[in-house]
């Protein structure tokens, strides 16, 4: 059944409620975006994820929306605590895949003459690529236990990090609900020397400088200056959050049949929030949610090291400081207004961030008045975007937004479209030194297999769910 | 029932999928063991591309288990790639020695991490996205996505 969509505005489109649908779908886009997406099957996943048992407002779709599996990439879904429930599929595979922004005090033109060697040192002490692992820093058993339950903390108590990194990072970079009991062998063994590795695909190191501030005010409390250095780090929970999320989905197939839940897909497979199954899910989630924040932490001192070692400066001088950490597939206990009533949800994020307003609890003291701030990364040839959270993101989103630029080309297409290219040679000729693990990953990830995320975030700012803060445009990028 | 496969030998009856951010199988076989053992080699084209690493006589028995077929195809195809991903083992060829509607039996032909087999991407999971297994006119099908 061809999904309808009605136009409500230049940037949102309600799918109505129909057949098995319990609530609406409500999907962020322009028109042209909307034009590209009615010819993949993204719109009708927002129209499956409608059908699950407790949904709370409609099914969202953020601006980068495209097609997933079970969810759409980009997917929004709050749940009842009571009547709701959790579906390890609107999580996804890379459980806590997420985004951390640091800022420094250096500017492009003092680190340009070093930056070769910089991005060398960085690629040599972050192991990426496919199945890249760390052995010297293998976990035993217990101090995986630790990891797992503590998440960025545990990396930070082992002197590799500050208090601030924790206080700037969501959820403090520790998820409470986790028990590492509930993770499979397998699982254990996969996370066993992956922590501090950058993996493959989408994830990315990369260094890049202030082009433009869009909010001077707010950037001036996020201590954003033009011409500044900045680094972004985007990976998650690695072999370990995927085996927890194979591992749930299995539990999830007899558990929705034996709730009698009706299943459109069953990549949404679920159970009830309040259901052992459901319980022991999050607490899985959990353990892989922390080991991402654990993962980034652990990189972020090994970039932290490679700007010392190559500047021969000293934390003092270079202030290589976080600005945020976010996730971007995550489901979290979240206290929200809706109807006129305060709800206790799951809030289900696909693909998309938490970008809570100005003046909510969760935030550190230091961006209360401003709102929480997100990175929305670009493609690896343009550049990615600081926002903060809105009111109206609030009232409308569950306080959120997109997570990036959302792909368009399928990765073969890519692959045809960078055939006999020179994809390092041509991102050279913009100014930006490409490092990477595999060939095929950089065919695979060229600037043309994204939207522009000048149009995403153009989406979001006139939705009024999100506001620009700063563009940043990439120096080196390194790639898995 | 056995089918066995070599990516030199048996000719493929699979297709590779598009997909915005990952990629599917759609696979083909005159029998449920055929099927089963053309979506293995599909996936390891995906994470080889063709011809698949040579070599290797050392032989690693699988047996996987489910509730129906769909599911046995998702198992078959993650404990496959768990052997790859995290084992590092390069199958040059396999073997559905054993199959039902709930349990399949294969052998796989070829080496723990033999140099210079690194695979092309990473395949994080086996989903079960708009998955399918069906028999008809007495041919079996299956649709199956990957999240890369």
């Amino acid at each position: 059944m061809a999904v309808k969509v009605e136009q409500i505005d230049p940037c949102r489109w309600r799918i109505p409620r129909q057949g098995a649908m319990r609530t609406e779908g409500l999907v962020y886009a322009s028109r042209a975006m909307m034009d590209r997406l009615r010819q993949e099957q993204a719109l009708e996943q927002v129209r499956n994820v409608a059908t699950l048992p407790g949904i709370v407002g409609p099914s969202l779709a953020m601006p980068d929306i495209h097609w997933g599996y079970g969810f759409p990439i980009g997917g929004v879904a709050a749940f009842d605590v009571d009547q709701g429930v959790v579906s390890p599929g609107g999580v996804g595979y890379d459980i806590n895949c997420g985004v951390r922004l640091m800022r420094s005090r250096l500017t492009a033109d003092e680190l340009r003459p070093l930056l070769p060697q910089l991005t060398e040192k960085i690629f040599q002490q972050v192991p990426s690529g496919v199945g890249s692992c760390r052995p010297d820093l293998s976990l035993t058993k217990a101090e995986q236990r630790q990891v797992l339950l503590q998440g960025a903390r545990w990396v930070v108590e082992r002197g590799l990090g500050s208090a601030e990194d924790l206080l700037r990072s969501q959820a403090e970079g520790c998820i409470a609900e986790a028990d590492p009991e509930q993770l499979s062998e397998r699982a254990l063994e996969r996370g066993r020397n992956q922590l501090g590795t950058l993996g493959s695909g989408n994830h990315f190191i990369e260094i890049q400088y202030v082009e433009e501030l869009l909010d001077e005010l707010i950037a001036e409390v996020l201590g954003l200056f033009p011409g500044q250095i900045t680094v972004a780090i985007h990976t998650g929970s690695r072999g370990l959050g995927y085996q927890v999320c194979d591992d749930a989905l299995r539990a999830m197939l007899r558990a929705a049949k034996k709730y009698a839940i009706d299943l459109p897909d069953r990549q949404l497979c679920c159970a009830p929030l309040n259901s052992v199954e459901g319980r022991n899910y999050l607490a899985a989630m959990a353990c892989a949610a922390n080991y991402a924040f654990a993962n980034r932490q652990v990189i972020t001192a090994a970039v932290r090291q490679a700007f010392e070692d190559t500047l021969g400066l000293g934390r003092e001088a270079l202030q290589l400081s976080l600005i945020v950490d976010v996730c971007h597939n995550i489901a979290t206990w979240e206290d929200h207004r809706f109807e006129g009533r305060q709800r206790r949800l799951c809030v289900h994020r696909k693909g998309a961030t938490r970008a809570f307003p100005p003046g909510h609890p969760a935030l550190p003291a230091c961006y209360r008045s401003i709102g929480q701030p997100v990175l929305v990364p670009g493609d690896m040839g343009r550049y990615s975007y600081v926002l903060v959270g809105t009111e109206r993101g609030m009232e409308e989103t569950f306080g959120s937004v997109c997570h990036g630029a959302g792909r368009v080309l399928s990765r073969h297409r890519a692959k045809k479209a960078a055939y006999r290219r020179d994809i390092f040679a041509e991102m050279a000729r913009e100014g930006i030194l490409l490092r990477a693990a595999g060939r095929a990953t950089v065919a695979e990830e060229i600037s043309e297999a994204y939207k522009d995320v000048a149009e995403v975030v153009q989406v979001v700012e006139q939705a009024g769910i999100g506001r620009s803060v700063a563009r940043l445009r990439p120096l080196a990028v390194i790639k898995g | 029932m056995t089918d066995s496969a070599s990516p030199r030998q048996a000719p493929a009856t699979y297709r590779l999928l598009e997909h915005t951010a990952d990629m599917g199988i759609e696979a083909q076989g005159e029998s449920l063991a055929e099927l089963f053992a053309q979506a293995a080699r599909g996936l390891l084209d995906i994470l080889f591309g063709t011809p698949c690493p040579e070599g290797g006589r050392e032989k690693l028995a699988l047996a996987v288990e489910a509730w129906d077929r769909e599911e046995l195809l998702v198992a078959w195809l993650s404990e496959l790639l768990f052997v790859v991903q995290q084992r590092d083992f390069r199958p040059s060829g396999l073997s559905v020695d054993k199959i039902g509607p709930s349990r399949l039996e294969a052998t796989l032909t070829g080496a723990f991490a033999p140099e210079g087999s690194v695979p092309l991407r990473e395949v994080k999971a086996i989903t079960y996205h708009r998955l399918s297994v069906f028999e008809t006119r007495g041919c079996w099908k299956a649709r199956v996505f990957l999240d890369l």
